[in-house]
């Protein structure tokens, strides 16, 4: 199975910001994107994940087009950079919230959402409000609230760009073996050579 | 609202009206009359407050938060409570006068144009200010100085305080008398005494094009503002004092003494003696029907039209998010209740809902629809912002999370919209529980409001009913201030 973007267009106010961009991602594997600001690192994640519409091309997943497709069908993860955590909802509330959509039965969601806390090492936060939680205690609970319902495509826009430097130094080895542990299929966009380097399997550099 | 305000130009639109209106010395009066009371009312009202503004925005003092809230809360009163509080506490020979009418304006307004003016001079650049004394201007040009700059606010604030003086139809009918008279009691005249319905929509477009003007020519570029809020100073030992007493008593006084008018219920007892007679009183049948029925019946119909407005605002609110580029319009439509008195609408909506298929004008719903749509902007200017400030990203996290639209709306927004929603709700009553300019033209017997049931009071002699007015301005200033209240502490927690 693929994650295929196949000659993507797009722009704002007449300036392009992708041309004819392709990429063929194999499943299981980890793509760093990096590049400089504005090369439209984050506009490809929005196409994936279907915040975004594109001019032209298409994205599939598996010889499935997914152009059309809403969001909420595409079966994607996505964390941001800064902590976008639903502030209503406490640490194991955000974590079942995709569980949830999907029509999981209780007990899984209480299994996943349990296995998930170990697997980033917030074990025992269940009940924490999210506004208690250190920036990178709330970019872990976004990392296992997107990985929660298997996601077909992890999309991680700078996700430890917000952190000090030891959080995420440590955070950086945490995700590589997260990832690796699950054999999940991501891209990853990141300013940072370093962190590309140490969780990613292929580097892109966009132009 | 489209179809009154459409069904009102289109009235006013008869050339023999029009004549008649214009052609009369007496609506010039009027009209002369109206205006002069605003223009009095607004000029008192500002040097007022500009003092009570500078002493607020550039010092500290003990209580000042709760002495800004006192002095606003009589913006936040019902202005049939203002009226009657003028009746408790000035002499019968200037209780219906000029002065009594610019007082009561004075009371609305005041504090609330220390709040904002104040706010402002607070968060004005202080480095304008800095810079002028290295330049070498004293304390007094300094201050000077700073009221240039925060000209443009005190003009916009100026022009409102104007617009709402030129609507007022409660203050002005219960305390103008038989002899003063504006444009807004005028067009109520014209409806229900001469019965005269095709002038009475020549005088409401007029007034709407005087209050669009007074608005307009008001408006200006505001002054930037700094994120930080400046340095605050000791209070002067010079005037510090005289400002806060000269405000406190301009604001509080006539309340305090409307509320111990209400517990002196006469010939009860001995003179002087506080009792409950006012309140039980309400509860006998005077004019066919007991008067604690209006309490009931606005509360009643506040709800109905607090529920209409506050679904109308969360609409419109929802409009603007989803689609951005119709934001601009639901703006304007939004904010077009604002120009728009209660006087016209009521009237703009008796035109309307007279005839057949429309002839809606005596059903029950019509009172609180009514009173929702002068209601809905306040609900609108509450919701709006909340929903802005929720991240965009939450929704775009929760459709990758497998979250229809459907369920972004009632898992993620709307659990987040619950205290404003709370707010907007509360706000919405208490200004549909105070509205008495259009309620008044809709309003049917045995079905009346607390302010049409303390504006019918007023207008009668007699110590007894005035003690009764008292009583129900007491029991609707404190359901207000306890919805506004509400909506405050409410819109705070997020």
């Amino acid at each position: 199975m693929t994650l295929v973007v196949d000659n993507v267009s797009v722009g704002f106010d007449g300036q392009p910001v992708l041309q004819r961009f392709s990429l063929s991602i194999p499943t299981g594997t980890v793509v760093a994107l990096t590049g400089r600001s504005g090369s439209g690192k984050s506009t490809l994640l929005k196409i994936v994940a279907g915040l975004m519409k594109p001019t032209s091309g298409t994205v599939s997943w598996d010889g499935i087009d997914l152009t059309g497709v809403p969001t909420h069908r595409r079966e994607v993860g996505m964390v941001f950079q800064d902590r976008v955590l639903f502030p209503h909802l406490d640490v194991s509330g955000n974590i079942a919230f995709g569980l949830r959509n999907r029509g999981a039965d209780k007990r899984a969601i209480t299994n996943r959402v349990g296995q998930l806390l170990d697997l980033v090492g917030l074990a025992g936060f269940e009940t924490r409000r999210v506004d208690t939680l250190s920036g990178g205690e709330a970019q872990r609970v976004a990392l296992a609230r997107a990985l929660a319902p298997r996601p077909r495509v992890l999309l991680l826009d700078e996700p430890l760009g917000a952190l000090d430097i030891d959080t995420r130094r440590q955070l950086t080895t945490d995700l590589a073996s997260l990832l690796r542990h699950d054999g999940t299929t991501a891209l990853h966009v990141t300013h940072d050579p370093d962190e590309a380097a140490q969780v990613a399997d292929v580097i892109i550099r966009m132009q | 609202m489209a179809w009154p305000a459409g069904r009102l130009v289109a009235s006013a639109f008869d050339a023999t009206a029009i004549r008649q209106v214009f052609g009369s010395a007496r609506i010039w009066r009027i009209i002369g009359f109206t205006i002069g009371q605003a223009t009095l009312s607004t000029t008192v009202t500002m040097a007022v407050a500009v003092p009570g503004a500078w002493l607020v925005g550039r010092h500290q003092f003990r209580a000042k938060r709760l002495l800004v809230a006192l002095w606003s809360a009589p913006f936040a009163l019902p202005a049939v409570v203002i009226g009657a509080s003028l009746l408790a506490l000035l002499p019968e020979h200037v209780e219906r006068s000029l002065f009594s009418i610019v007082f009561a304006h004075v009371l609305f307004n005041v504090g609330m144009v220390v709040r904002v003016l104040g706010d402002a001079w607070e968060r004005s650049d202080e480095r304008i200010e800095q810079a002028a004394a290295t330049l070498g201007a004293g304390p007094f040009r300094r201050n000077a100085l700073m009221l240039r700059v925060l000209a443009p606010e005190a003009a916009s604030l100026a022009g409102l305080v104007m617009a709402l003086c030129l609507t007022s139809f409660a203050i002005i009918s219960i305390l103008g008398g038989p002899r003063l008279g504006s444009i807004e009691t005028e067009i109520h005249r014209q409806t229900f005494q001469t019965l005269r319905i095709d002038r009475a929509a020549v005088l409401a477009v007029a007034q709407l094009a005087l209050v669009s003007t007074a608005l307009v020519a008001t408006t200006r570029r505001r002054s930037g503002s700094s994120p930080e809020r400046r340095t605050l100073l000791r209070m002067p030992r010079i005037g510090g004092g005289a400002i806060i007493s000269a405000l406190s008593i301009v604001t509080l006084l006539p309340i305090v003494v409307l509320a111990d008018r209400a517990t002196r219920w006469p010939g009860n007892t001995s003179v002087g003696d506080r009792s409950a007679g006012a309140f039980t009183a309400l509860m006998e049948p005077t004019r066919g029907s007991g008067l604690l029925l209006a309490p009931i019946d606005s509360l009643f119909t506040s709800v109905r039209a607090a529920a209409m407005a506050t679904a109308l605002a969360v609409l419109l609110a929802l409009i603007t998010v989803a689609a951005a580029r119709g934001s601009r319009f639901v703006d304007v439509f939004a904010t077009l209740p604002l120009a728009v008195s209660g006087v016209t609408l009521g009237l703009g909506t008796l035109l309307a809902f007279a005839s057949s298929p429309v002839a809606w004008r005596s059903n029950w719903w019509m009172v609180p629809l009514t009173q929702a749509m002068v209601a809905f902007p306040f609900a609108l200017r509450v919701l709006r912002p909340a929903l802005d400030s929720i991240d965009s990203r939450l929704r775009d996290v929760a459709a990758t999370l497998g979250a229809s639209p459907l369920h972004v709306l009632t898992r993620v927004v709307a659990p987040l919209m619950r205290a404003p929603l709370c707010a907007a709700a509360a706000l919405a009553g208490a200004v549909a529980m105070g509205e008495f300019g259009a309620t008044s033209f809709l309003v049917r017997e045995r079905m009346e409001t607390m302010p049409v049931a303390i504006g019918v009071l007023t207008s009668r002699p007699g110590d007894r009913l005035q003690t009764q007015a008292a009583a129900l301005c007491v029991i609707l200033a404190a359901v207000t201030m306890a919805l506004t209240a509400t909506a405050g502490l409410a819109g705070r927690r997020r």
